[in-house]
């Protein structure tokens, strides 16, 4: 069992929340995930030589830019330590995976090119997601050029209250991780397969062999259990 | 049993999150969703907690499928690299073959139709200070394109194509077809079809609107119908069958209107509506264009006092007076210095507000053209004050103060050769921010 030790946040730091005046924050905790925050040393094999990756399909140029063990491993470390980040980020801003992992990508194509410039003693998450919500947000503008999204105001304010409210989301995350664990071995494959296929829904229902409308009912009931089960997790530590 | 509770704005919010994750959104649910996140503090926390959730979710199932993410989209931005890399290659040489051949068909299709040899259909003119800054496709001089879609929320964008000025009244969407016909889904747009512009098109589902040189609003509501009125000139119109084939037409002068429906193949005249005309007429008035850091009034407005109607970052131009006949000499000093305007003329008023808050560090530039030509241009407090009674909003009221008017040379304004433009920059002088000019445009 996890050993817990609790402080309790400023309860000024979330007025919106006033049910939540206070709510623990929480050290050497029990995760279901790899910690990304610590930046870990990868194996030394080239980029190049990575599972299920063939070397022939990469361009040549790039690869050998990535292989270079002083660079192109530097760069790949920082980026996974904070590749969660920044794509909770996108997310947040675009709604969607498909658009996410598109963001994603420039995102990457971005840093990479300004890799040279990023001074090491900076915070290399707190530059690599600024970029992203830029990028993220020029997405936005171009995709409501084109059809719609949300205005430039309420992203900026969705920005805001993904930074001020780090520590909330960070405490439903690992709830949720609970109370997925809670669900039946079907219900956390259904999630998993779903939520993990980068099919549309429409294919992955046809894949499934069930109708859409079946679907989105099993996806709605299990949202709102888990849901459900978060609230009521966070009710008891008060 | 379905649910059939009234939803909260915060369980709104979370339904249409899990539609934006599943991108079942529609343009009218982003709109609500944009509408509940953008004022609201509790819906924009249930917004950020939801998609946070489906973020979490995605995570845990690409942990548990060991796809390093990182890795994945490096290589994904590799492939692309290696994608274009290979395609360029193959496009030089391609282009290479093509070069002469293309320059030889070039010159041969320039010469045959120099028409159709740009996309460009048109650009914006204009825009009310209600058309949100940064709104989607809504800038000052953009260049408009053949097959463009305009899809406006609110306000007044006004498009001038060649020979033909087209008001766009929002909430509207509409496509730009080609430089002589817009389509027209849903919305309102007037035109006015000046000499050159005869031919010009509206067309909606159920009918097509073709000028012959006037003045008219077409309104389409779909489901509705579609509605015509023309101010003056001449319209053909014709009622579309369910299969786009005209069916009927109806042949529309001045201070006619008529209604048009597809489904019931109906085409009939109607009382005349001179209050479709209303909005244009009171945003934009005898303006042609604007230019830079300008908007028209969404409104007439009530007050023009210091500090009641700010500008932050553009200037105001607020249509006053139209078609005012001087029933004796008008004798002002003007910006060219002591103006004469005799008995009889008429002339329309345009007022330019600037009041900018204490926090605005940039001066704004801006131009404004006129159908007509400008008579004078007022720019003392004491010449405003004097002709806030003749050429004023009625019910408006007016600064009395005396640094109303523009502070020369540090405030610059410019007439163009043609007197139809008039060019504006203006400073950010204490104690006073307000800086208003008078144009006294002659009818034409």
């Amino acid at each position: 069992m996890a050993r817990w030790e609790f402080t309790w946040s400023d309860p000024d730091a979330f007025p919106i929340l006033p049910k939540y005046g206070q709510f623990p924050k929480l050290l050497n905790r029990k995760t279901h995930r790899r910690d990304n925050s610590v930046k870990k040393d990868l194996p030394t094999m080239k980029f190049s030589e990575q599972p299920s990756m063939p070397a022939n399909k990469f361009s040549k140029r790039l690869t050998e830019e990535l292989d270079d063990s002083s660079r192109g491993a530097d760069f790949l470390r920082d980026l996974s330590s904070v590749y969660r980040d920044a794509y909770s980020r996108a997310l947040a801003i675009v709604g969607n995976r498909a658009d996410a992992d598109d963001v994603m990508q420039e995102v990457c194509i971005v840093l990479w090119q300004k890799y040279d410039e990023f001074e090491q003693d900076r915070d290399f998450r707190k530059w690599a997601c600024g970029i992203c919500f830029y990028v993220a947000k020029a997405f936005m503008r171009k995709r409501r050029r084109q059809s719609f999204g949300l205005s430039d105001r309420s992203l900026a304010k969705i920005e805001q209250i993904r930074a001020g409210g780090a520590e909330l989301f960070e405490l439903r995350r690992e709830l949720l991780h609970e109370c997925l664990d809670k669900l039946g071995e079907r219900d956390q494959q259904f999630l998993e397969d779903c939520y993990g296929s980068s099919l549309s829904q429409v294919e992955f229902a046809r894949s499934q062999g069930m109708s859409v409308e079946t679907v989105y009912t099993r996806l709605k009931r299990l949202r709102r259990k888990l849901i459900e089960c978060i609230n009521r997790n966070l009710g008891k530590g008060f | 049993m379905p649910d059939e509770r009234e939803l909260s704005p915060r369980e709104e919010v979370r339904q249409l999150a899990d539609a934006m994750y599943d991108r079942r959104m529609s343009p009218e649910s982003m709109r609500r969703l944009d509408e509940l996140i953008a004022d609201d503090l509790g819906c924009l926390q249930a917004y950020v907690e939801r998609i946070d959730f489906h973020g979490e979710i995605l995570n845990r199932a690409q942990d548990r499928r060991q796809a390093n993410q990182a890795a994945s989209a490096v290589a994904r931005m590799v492939r692309t690299r290696h994608v274009q890399e290979s395609r360029q290659s193959q496009r030089l040489a391609a282009t290479t073959a093509a070069c002469v051949l293309f320059m030889a068909g070039l010159i041969g299709w320039m010469a045959w139709s120099k028409d159709l040899f740009s996309s460009r259909v048109g650009v914006i003119a204009g825009l009310t200070s209600n058309v949100p800054d940064g709104a989607a496709g809504f800038e000052l001089g953009q260049i408009l394109r053949k097959g463009y879609v305009l899809s406006l929320d609110e306000g007044i964008a006004t498009l001038q194509l060649p020979h033909v000025l087209v008001d766009v009244i929002g909430p509207a969407r509409l496509k730009l077809k080609s430089i002589r016909q817009i389509e027209l889904q849903s919305g309102s747009v007037h035109a006015v079809v000046q000499k050159g512009g005869e031919g010009f098109s509206v067309r909606t589902q159920d009918s097509e609107v073709v000028d012959l040189g006037t003045e008219f609003v077409v309104t389409c509501t779909p489901g509705s119908g579609t509605e015509v009125n023309v101010r003056r000139g001449r319209v053909q119109t014709s009622l579309f069958d369910w299969r786009g084939v005209p069916t009927k037409v109806l042949e529309l002068t001045d201070n006619r209107a008529a209604t048009f429906l597809q489904r019931s193949e109906q085409a009939r005249e109607i009382d005349f509506k001179p209050k479709v005309f209303q909005p244009v007429d009171l945003t934009r008035g005898g303006i042609r264009s604007i230019d830079g850091a300008l908007r028209t009034a969404a409104q007439p407005p009530v007050t023009l006092q210091s500090n009641q109607l700010t500008t932050p970052n553009h200037m105001l131009v607020v249509p006053e007076r139209q078609d005012v006949v001087l029933e004796q000499d008008l004798v002002i000093t003007g910006l060219e210095g002591p103006t004469k305007i005799p008995a009889g003329s008429t002339l329309s008023s345009y007022l330019i507000h600037y009041d900018p808050t204490a926090r605005v560090s940039f001066a704004p530039r801006g131009a404004v053209t006129y159908f007509g030509r400008i008579a004078t241009v007022l720019v003392t407090s004491s010449a405003l004050h004097a002709t806030d009674a003749t050429f004023g909003l009625e019910g408006a009221i007016y600064d009395q103060s005396e640094a109303r008017g523009l502070e020369l040379p540090g405030d610059e304004i410019r007439i163009s050769n043609d007197r139809k433009t008039i060019s504006y920059f203006f400073g950010v002088d204490l104690p006073s921010f307000l800086d208003e000019a008078r144009v006294l445009v002659v009818n034409e």
